[in-house]
């Protein structure tokens, strides 16, 4: 179990803000971090590995500081944005080598790197220069250097990009099952649907600042100027409007696009739904489907990146 | 009052003939080399001997003018004078700038095409490969044509309007025709290998520096291997073949036959001109197969 | 047939060198955006470049509405509009010149190339960009200018390659809606190659998935996504144990689904959502998320890739 920790985190490229005072405690489990093209992801995770000196504040794993520190990059896993490989080396050759640099003699460093092989499922393609991968195969061998030394601490930065979507959901179960086992992982991904089906937690920034941080659903409780917005499927959509207008908690009801589509919205769920379930019942109005179109990601992502 | 909406508009209009796409490609070629600083400082200085030659002209046209400068004797006409020799000699200096300009034009045609993966966008619009290399090969023959067939025409119209004799042209028909088939000799070949070698290299720089390996390396090769060759085997044939893999020898050839000058060649002309067919050829067929939609899958 | 197949291919046979790429593949498709899935490998680009008039067919017969790639190659490629995965354009053009530089290419008529060229580009939101050079573009802007070169001329058809690779999610989102118009509000069909199933989800009415050069499933998303079974996906706000015995009554069994806080509810018929509300009324829990459970695309796409050997229901969609 390891705890990352972000105490006022700041770091200027000349005049221009990459991260802006973030202060975060990220635990054992999957944290997606999103955020739009130039929102300072990138430079949080090479903060966050001590790849560069924080202007302000420090990052800490496990109460240890993470800058000018190498015994921290025991427990420390990154997947890079960008390719860091010789054309000319094997995938094998290439995580043995990263396997000896950690310490690892020699039988045990290729066992070592045989089995990250293994887990990424590029063993076919072990003798293979890594300058003739595709982008997916690529992408698997720097993940697969990312875990060669088993850390408790894992940063990924676009892990899935160039993924098939066999791929994608191989590394997707991956990352879950990483997760799972205790291991403090942070994801960037600007596929959303994924980020979703892998964890709640997410950290969520735009223009090097930490927008919102935590469990999706909370934070959706906590963006209080938007009403909720439902869509209801019904055969009798004219009814159950004009039951539904007549509820104070509604704010607006709206027809959509399919002819059997009514989307309500309102700041008082509790009320709304119990009502809804009241008049569906007592009426005997036919409905097919409820959802709530804005309880997601997306909607989250687009309330909050301005 | 109708609302126009600002969205996508369907297009209802003609479409034009599927073939003038070479002539597209070839106009914007063109126009975007047109617009460098690089190549009207080329082309310039390879007009250097055309500007000299202008004064050639105007001073054999003009006899006052040479006795002006003290200069009217007989062997001074007989330098400057105005025969098939006069022209042949100009374009096979030209050979020269010639080279100059297909390198700089031509270099990055294909390559730069190749390696932006501009091939593929190119070859899914309504053209075939042969408009797509008709286009390129276009715009290296437009520029080649400034430096070569262009000039040598314009020169022998200025003679004849420097002499006044505009009937210079009309006798001289045979002579015309022989000058454009001369300039197609020579910048055919040129705008074809350069195409070829543009199409074997994903890099400008690349591609000019194996141009220059093509058109330099045989000066140094030729007379090496002749003497060589000498030593090993005494056959004049085979010692005097080496001058087939050089253009500049090949040009000299054909131009002293075309213009019916005297060789001192051993060889046929015939020899020269199954060279470079060869080699013309030889280039075309590698661009029309280096020109691909479909890269080979890893 | 009313209207004419926007595909049509009958035992397709494809090689590339020797290696035989596309085998006996049969499949047709209507107008409209069809999604085309695959893993690496299994052909998506060689039956695209197919359909381009690149490649020449082994054996077998290949439409693209009504016309033969082998024999009407350029007429194709005149009503066809590419979007290449790489990125590609021509380097120190502004995006007006190049974009309207591919419709002369393309036959537009100068004047109507220059035209449209800004209307393009508007369309696609690059209005503002349009006179600064491509080599100063974003990636997402990229993106757009590629889509705007492949529409200047007024496509029918459209092929996109992974057109929203490298996006953030706000430009992911405006370019599937862009394509969402173009396919349902413009009549032009797409195919819209991807790896990105929630993408075509979103965006296409109709998926082909291929599979080591086979076709291994077809049809419309819609029809491929209903289950047999009669199972309703339930979010509760309350108490679940009330509400599952207040279920009992209608033969139904409850289980904890994958997806957080939702309840999967199995019936062993077909039988009207209401009694759920009347489930619920009777428990005194709220419903907030209700929908009958369907097959995702990523489920559609993982069984029809696993078993290839399975027969194919139904290829033509007529």
């Amino acid at each position: 179990m390891a705890i990352l920790q972000l105490k006022s985190l700041s770091k200027w490229y000349g005049e221009v803000i990459g991260v802006s005072s973030i202060n975060a405690t990220i635990g054992p489990g999957v944290t997606g971090l999103l955020g739009p093209n130039g929102a300072g992801k990138t430079t949080l995770m090479r903060l966050v590995t001590g790849q560069i000196k924080a202007d302000t504040g420090s990052v800490q794993i496990d109460d240890e500081p993470v800058w000018n520190n190498p015994r921290i990059y025991t427990v420390l896993g990154l997947c890079p944005d960008i390719e860091s490989f010789y054309d000319y080396e094997t995938g094998l050759q290439f995580l043995t080598f990263m396997a000896r640099l950690n310490g690892l003699e020699k039988t045990k460093a290729v066992q070592t790197a045989w089995e990250a092989l293994n887990e990424v499922g590029l063993t076919e393609a072990a003798h293979k220069r890594a300058g003739a991968y595709s982008k997916g195969m690529k992408q698997r061998l720097k993940f697969a250097q990312a875990i060669l030394h088993d850390p408790q601490v894992l940063l990924l930065d676009e892990p899935m990009s160039g993924l098939d979507p066999l791929g994608r959901h191989h590394i997707v179960e991956l990352i879950q099952s990483y997760g799972r086992q205790g291991k403090t992982v942070v994801v960037s991904s600007h596929i959303l649907h994924e980020v979703e089906e892998m964890t709640h937690q997410i950290m969520l920034m735009n223009h090097g600042l930490l927008l919102a941080e935590g469990d999706v659903h909370e934070i959706r409780e906590l963006i209080e100027e938007q009403p909720r917005k439902v869509q209801i499927i019904s055969p009798q959509r004219q009814q159950l409007s004009n039951l539904l207008v007549r509820c104070e908690e509604v704010q607006s009801i709206a027809f959509g696009e399919d002819p059997e589509e009514l989307i309500v919205q309102t700041r008082a769920p509790d009320p709304f739904y119990m009502h809804l379930n009241a008049i569906v019942t007592e009426k005997a109005i036919p409905v097919r489907q409820i959802i709530t179109l804005d309880d997601n990601l997306q909607s989250i992502f687009e309330y909050l990146v301005k | 009052m109708p609302v126009y909406e600002q969205t996508y508009k369907h297009y209802d209009g003609e479409y034009r003939p599927f073939a003038i796409a070479w002539m597209v490609i070839a106009a914007s070629g063109i126009k975007r080399l047109w617009s460098s600083r690089g190549i009207k400082f080329l082309l310039f200085v390879s007009l250097a001997l055309f500007f000299v030659n202008i004064g050639r002209l105007y001073l054999a046209a003009n006899k006052d003018a040479l006795t002006f400068f003290g200069l009217a004797n007989d062997k001074v006409q007989e330098v400057i004078s105005i025969d098939a020799k006069f022209y042949q000699t100009f374009l096979y200096w030209q050979t020269f700038f010639g080279f100059l300009v297909a390198l700089f034009t031509g270099s990055s045609q294909i390559a730069l095409d190749r390696r932006r993966k501009t091939l593929a966008l190119y070859l899914s619009k309504p053209m075939s490969k042969l408009d797509y290399l008709f286009g390129k090969a276009a715009i290296v023959f437009f520029y080649l044509s400034l430096v070569t067939l262009i000039p040598a025409l314009l020169l022998m119209v200025l003679y004849a309007m420097f002499s006044d004799d505009w009937m210079y042209l009309l006798h001289n028909l045979p002579l015309m025709m022989t000058i454009i088939s001369y300039s197609l000799l020579i910048m055919i070949p040129l705008v074809l290998i350069v195409l070829a070698l543009s199409s074997l290299f994903k890099s400008t720089e690349t591609t000019a520096f194996m141009f220059c390996v093509v058109y330099f390396l045989p000066n140094v090769v030729v007379p090496v291997m002749k003497a060589f060759t000498a030593t090993v085997i005494n056959s004049p044939f085979l010692k005097e073949g080496w001058e087939l893999i050089s253009l500049k020898i090949i040009w000299n050839e054909m131009g002293l036959m075309l213009f019916e000058l005297e060789s001192q060649t051993m060889l046929h002309w015939s020899t020269y001109g199954l060279a470079l067919l060869g080699i013309t050829l030889g280039s075309a067929m590698l661009c029309y197969a280096r020109i691909q939609p479909v890269e080979v899958v890893r | 047939m009313q209207t004419p197949l926007a595909i049509d291919i009958q035992q397709l046979n494809v090689k590339l060198g020797s290696k035989p790429i596309l085998h006996d593949l049969s499949v047709s498709m209507p107008p409209g955006a069809i999604g085309l899935l695959g893993p690496n490998g299994a052909g998506k680009s060689t039956l695209l470049k197919t359909m381009m008039g690149f490649l020449p067919p082994q054996s077998g017969s290949i439409q693209i509405f009504g016309m033969d790639p082998r024999v009407k190659g350029a007429v194709i490629r005149q009503i066809l509009g590419y979007m290449p995965e790489e990125d590609t354009y021509i380097a120190g053009m502004s995006a007006v010149e190049f974009v309207s530089y591919c419709g002369l290419l393309c036959g537009l008529p100068p004047k109507q190339a220059k035209l449209r060229a800004h209307q393009t580009l508007h369309y696609c939101g690059l209005g503002e960009a349009r006179y600064r050079k491509i080599d100063t573009y974003s990636t997402g802007m990229r993106q757009r200018i590629k889509l705007a070169q492949a529409l200047v001329h007024d496509p029918k058809l459209l092929f996109l390659d992974e057109p929203t690779n490298g996006l953030d999610p706000q430009g992911r989102k405006d370019m599937l809606e862009l394509i969402k118009d173009i396919s349902h509000n413009k009549g032009i069909s797409v195919i819209l190659s991807s790896h990105l199933l929630p993408d075509v989800e979103d965006v296409c009415d109709s998926v082909m998935v291929l599979f080591k050069g086979r076709l291994a499933k077809a049809g419309k998303i819609r029809d491929l996504k209903k289950l047999a079974h009669t199972v309703y996906e339930v979010g509760i706000k309350g108490d679940r144990k009330p509400f599952e015995t207040a279920m009992q009554p209608y033969h139904a069994r409850c289980e904890a689904s994958k997806k957080n806080g939702i309840l999967r509810v199995l019936f062993s018929e077909e039988i009207e959502p209401m009694v759920i509300f009347q489930a619920a009324q009777a428990a005194g829990v709220q419903i907030r998320h209700l929908a009958r459970e369907e097959l995702t695309l990523q489920e559609i796409f993982a069984s029809a890739i696993q078993d290839p050997q399975s027969p194919v229901s139904n290829p033509s969609m007529q």
